[in-house]
């Protein structure tokens, strides 16, 4: 079925309009202007409703000036004087145990190894002192959050960490490794909350990694999971 | 011979009230869960990868702005106010946004296990109705496509609801 099968629109009642008329010269019939301007109304009515209800309201509203896909800027590799730094690492349960990372477009990625390390010393640290350095954000939907995350996780919703951020920026500050996943897969919201930690809200890059495996391979290897608000 | 039987199906409306019945709800249901949480929707716009990142605001306007564009069109159709103006947007719509779902799916296959062919994909379009088949998801298309172009191109008197003038 093509439109050239369908039968023609209706002759037009009124006569074509002049083309020396500059204000309907843009029209081939006043039945072509009645559907452009048709399509004008809708298109500026849908604008304005749509950007009214979006500064009005308090949940899922976009933040038009936002970056949403942010890029983390380059860990830098060298020192002042040009000597080469080393590369990042994430340290495990043991400080000597370094586990490498790819710090090729600035984000630190680390592998589901490295997860599970950080957080059986996150675990452990908790045990003993009620506060651990490592701290592991999600970056998902609450909806997703509170299905499952694992446990310890801190929600921290991507499109609106602005206004979560106040909530969680002590336990940002001082935790030495913050690890950020999502669900893994073709989801990337990790690595741009990772940017955004870094280069809007003030937090050391060196400090953030990227669990790109994300909650879907943490499930897959049978580690545990909570559901619900809380973290633990 | 068909361009004359397509004439006289016309002419009765009964098509004419099925696109508007079929597409009105259809862009309802989809604009109204794009509206509900577009985060879905403006992660879809980046993924489809034809739309710029920077200057931002041009594709976070689009999330917020197409999903009422959506509602507004399916009102009118419902109504049959400005029908044929929000016919010309939906297939507008249709035509741009079905070859880059088909695309979407092209571009997964065989990046994951099961993944072995299009039909075989399963994806979030952002379309508003989370993940599904790409193919159905298609074929859904192009029969809203078809629909939309009738109500755009039909020239039946009844059922063409408005404000009867």
């Amino acid at each position: 079925m093509s439109s050239s099968e369908l039968p023609d629109p209706p002759p037009s009642p009124n006569p074509p309009p002049s083309s020396s008329d500059p204000s309907t010269a843009a029209c081939s019939s006043s039945s072509n202007c009645g559907l452009m301007t048709g399509v004008l109304t809708i298109l500026v009515v849908a604008s304005m409703v749509a950007l009214a209800a979006n500064s009005v309201r308090s949940t899922n509203a976009i933040d038009l000036g936002r970056d949403y896909f942010p890029k983390l800027p380059e860990v830098s590799t060298s020192k002042g004087n040009g000597e080469p730094t080393p590369l990042p690492v994430v340290t495990g349960t043991d400080p000597g145990d370094q586990i490498p990372v790819e710090p090729d477009d600035g984000i630190q990625r680390i592998s589901f190894d490295d997860a599970r390390d950080n957080f059986n010393s996150a675990e452990d640290e908790f045990g003993a002192t009620g506060e651990s350095i490592y701290l592991f954000i999600d970056a998902r939907s609450r909806d997703l959050y509170e299905e499952s995350h694992i446990p310890g996780a801190a929600w921290l919703y991507h499109y609106e960490s602005d206004q979560l951020i106040d909530d969680l920026r002590p336990e940002l500050e001082m935790a030495f490794f913050v690890i950020v996943y999502c669900n893994g897969g073709d989801c990337d919201d990790s690595l741009h909350l990772a940017a955004d930690l870094s280069s809007l809200y003030g937090i050391p890059t060196e400090n953030i990694y990227v669990y790109e495996g994300g909650l879907n391979q943490w499930v897959e290897n049978q580690m545990p999971v909570i559901s619900g608000s809380e973290r633990r | 011979m068909v361009i004359e039987s397509l004439r006289k199906l016309d002419v009765t409306g009964v098509p004419l009230l099925l696109a508007r019945v079929i597409v009105g709800f259809t862009f309802l249901y989809y604009g109204a869960e794009k509206i509900g949480d577009p985060v879905p929707f403006l992660k879809s716009l980046k993924g489809y990868e034809v739309l710029p990142l920077h200057p931002s605001w041009i594709i976070n306007s689009l999330a917020v702005i197409v999903p009422w564009v959506e509602v507004l069109c399916a009102a009118a159709l419902l109504s049959g106010i400005q029908l044929r103006s929000a016919a010309l947007l939906t297939t507008a719509m249709l035509a741009l946004f079905t070859p880059m779902v088909l695309k979407l799916g092209l571009s997964l296959v065989g990046t994951e296990a099961g993944f072995e062919s299009l039909c075989d994909v399963v994806a979030d379009c952002g379309c508003g109705s989370g993940k599904i088949p790409i193919c159905p998801k298609l074929a859904t298309n192009c029969g809203l496509l078809v629909l939309s172009l009738w109500a755009l191109r039909s020239r039946s008197k009844v059922f063409r609801g408005g404000l009867g003038t």
